[in-house]
């Protein structure tokens, strides 16, 4: 394919709390980081992909691809604003790789930033927000919180493959470990994590014990997916794209027939597919944490391991710093922090970081690398096959 | 103290709601292929025929797919004590509803438990169905 599709440039800023600053400037902040870490300029730029900016607030922004282009001073050939949750940022990048490899574009900026407000129980933006994360009508009288939402996806899953509050709270642990090695993890500096600790942290919805839960901040991420000649010209180890795979399940929880399953075997088989690789020619994987049991479900479902027995990856630290394969080398959600609208670039940035060699002291073996990332109540997924070698 | 939260409530569902204040359990059923299934739609899940909604009265029995106790609510005042249940319902017919597991200890509540249809008044008129567990005498 002469129009290969690479990550050839990734960034992200610290996750934290920037209460002086509004979205419009944490996007500033990631695209200058951006330019800074790897030499490009916005003229190079013909594709922006984005997300609905300030999403959690009472004054969300629908066209943000706009307020970006004019931002740049950039007239982009294509552009626009999509929103599927945590999935938005994996479907940029897909859709960034196919425009790529059609001609269609060079260089697609892929961005997310954005606020993660504290919202209130009971306040007009919490019930609004909870209205739109499930069901207005059938689900939301029941006042389910997106732990609750989660939990019966958890709570199955316990229930039919042995997973047990430990496994998960092992999940915890090893992330905590990892985040030590990132510079900008919100935990960085914090205590290492017992199983004990998870567990005897008090209980926010059953099975999710607080220390179950990521941890709500504000960052910002972008990469940007360019033509294969553009990616050689600025950096000599780009991540290639080698396989993308999407899939929808169910957007209502509730409405799920099977409670075990919800489409990240089906989006990761299709990415195997196109890259013409298994599971046990990966290296490490990145895989979106929203609860403790999300990395549980995805490993098993993937094929990285049998079913029920995920949680002892994490408990024998095969998963964890100097294990033989590592999960979210970055801390997680769970651990480096959860950038609202924006959490869905994390794993994606930090995938590509590992591939391009550029994760300073948390670098492990990257020559393969599965990224998968999920939108909703686990309603849509998407997953990414990363590669040294195209 | 009732709660004020209130559904989005549509034409296509607004049977349903209407039933609930009778405290009726009512089900779309496809007027086509005859299956049940939730929520009210224009197109049968089943068979994807159009514009055959019919609806039918529920059992109203039960059983408990999945469920969590949640210790921290979305909405103040939602229940009087903590943790309340938050669960999803496999009804005899087959649809699945989520619902409140009620009058009951949050921590008796398990998978697999059988339970019955029961209703909550909310604020302007609106009932919601909600789920007891269903006793060894009943």
């Amino acid at each position: 394919m002469s129009n290969r599709p690479a990550i050839a440039a990734a960034a992200e800023i610290k996750p934290g709390r920037y209460p002086e600053l509004g979205s419009l400037d944490l996007y500033r902040m990631v695209i200058a980081k951006l330019i800074a870490d790897f030499g490009i300029s916005p003229k190079d730029i013909d594709g922006i992909f984005a997300p609905p900016m300030d999403r959690r607030s009472t004054k969300p922004k629908f066209y943000t691809h706009e307020i970006l282009a004019n931002e740049l001073g950039i007239t982009p050939r294509l552009s626009f604003t999509l929103n599927a949750g945590g999935a938005t940022y994996g479907y940029m990048i897909q859709y960034a790789a196919l425009a790529v490899a059609a001609g269609k574009a060079d260089a697609v900026l892929c961005i997310g930033a954005g606020k993660f407000p504290k919202v209130g129980a009971g306040s007009e933006t919490a019930e609004s927000m909870m209205r739109t994360v499930c069901d207005a009508a059938f689900e939301f009288p029941y006042g389910p919180p997106i732990p609750a939402l989660y939990a019966q996806y958890a709570a199955r899953y316990m229930h039919e493959h042995g997973v047990t509050a430990e496994d998960m709270a092992s999940v915890a642990v090893a992330q905590r470990k990892w985040a030590q090695l990132h510079p900008d993890a919100i935990t960085r500096g914090k205590a290492e994590l017992t199983i004990a600790d998870v567990l005897g942290s008090r209980m926010i919805a059953s099975p999710f014990h607080y220390l179950d839960c990521s941890i709500p901040c504000e960052t910002g991420g972008a990469v940007l997916v360019t033509s294969e000649a553009f990616a050689k010209r600025i950096n000599k180890q780009p991540a290639w794209l080698l396989g993308t795979g999407e899939h929808h399940g169910y957007g209502y929880v509730s409405q799920n027939p099977d409670l075990t399953h919800s489409g990240i075997a089906e989006a990761a088989r299709e990415a195997f597919r196109e890259s013409g690789l298994t599971p046990s020619e990966i290296d490490h994987a990145q895989i979106y944490d929203a609860f403790s049991i999300c990395p549980i479900m995805a490993l098993e479902d993937i094929g990285f391991a049998p079913r029920g027995k995920a949680g002892a990856l994490f408990r024998s630290g095969r998963a964890g710093p100097g294990g033989d394969f590592p999960v979210n080398t970055y801390g997680g959600l769970l651990s480096y922090g959860h950038g609202g609208d924006a959490s869905g670039m994390s794993m994606i940035v930090e995938g590509a970081l590992q591939v391009m060699g550029r994760a300073g002291e948390r670098q492990v073996k990257a020559d393969n690398v599965l990224v998968h990332t999920y939108g909703g109540m686990l309603a849509e997924h998407c997953t990414l096959i990363l590669g040294r070698t195209a | 103290m009732q709660r004020t939260q209130l559904p989005d409530i549509t034409p296509i569902s607004a049977p349903y709601w209407d039933a609930a204040k009778q405290h009726e359990l009512l089900l779309p059923k496809c007027g086509a292929c005859e299956r049940f299934f939730f929520p009210p739609r224009a197109w049968c899940p089943h068979c994807y025929e159009a514009g055959q909604l019919g609806w039918e009265t529920a059992s109203g029995d039960g059983s408990i797919l999945s469920f969590s106790q949640v210790h921290v609510p979305p909405f103040e005042n939602y229940a009087e004590t903590l943790p309340y249940v938050v669960a999803i319902v496999k009804l005899a017919e087959g649809p699945q509803l989520m619902a409140n597991i009620i009058d009951c200890d949050p921590y008796e509540v398990a998978i697999g438990q059988n339970v019955r249809v029961t209703f909550e008044e909310r604020i302007e008129g609106v009932s919601v169905p909600q789920f007891a567990l269903k006793r060894a005498n009943q």
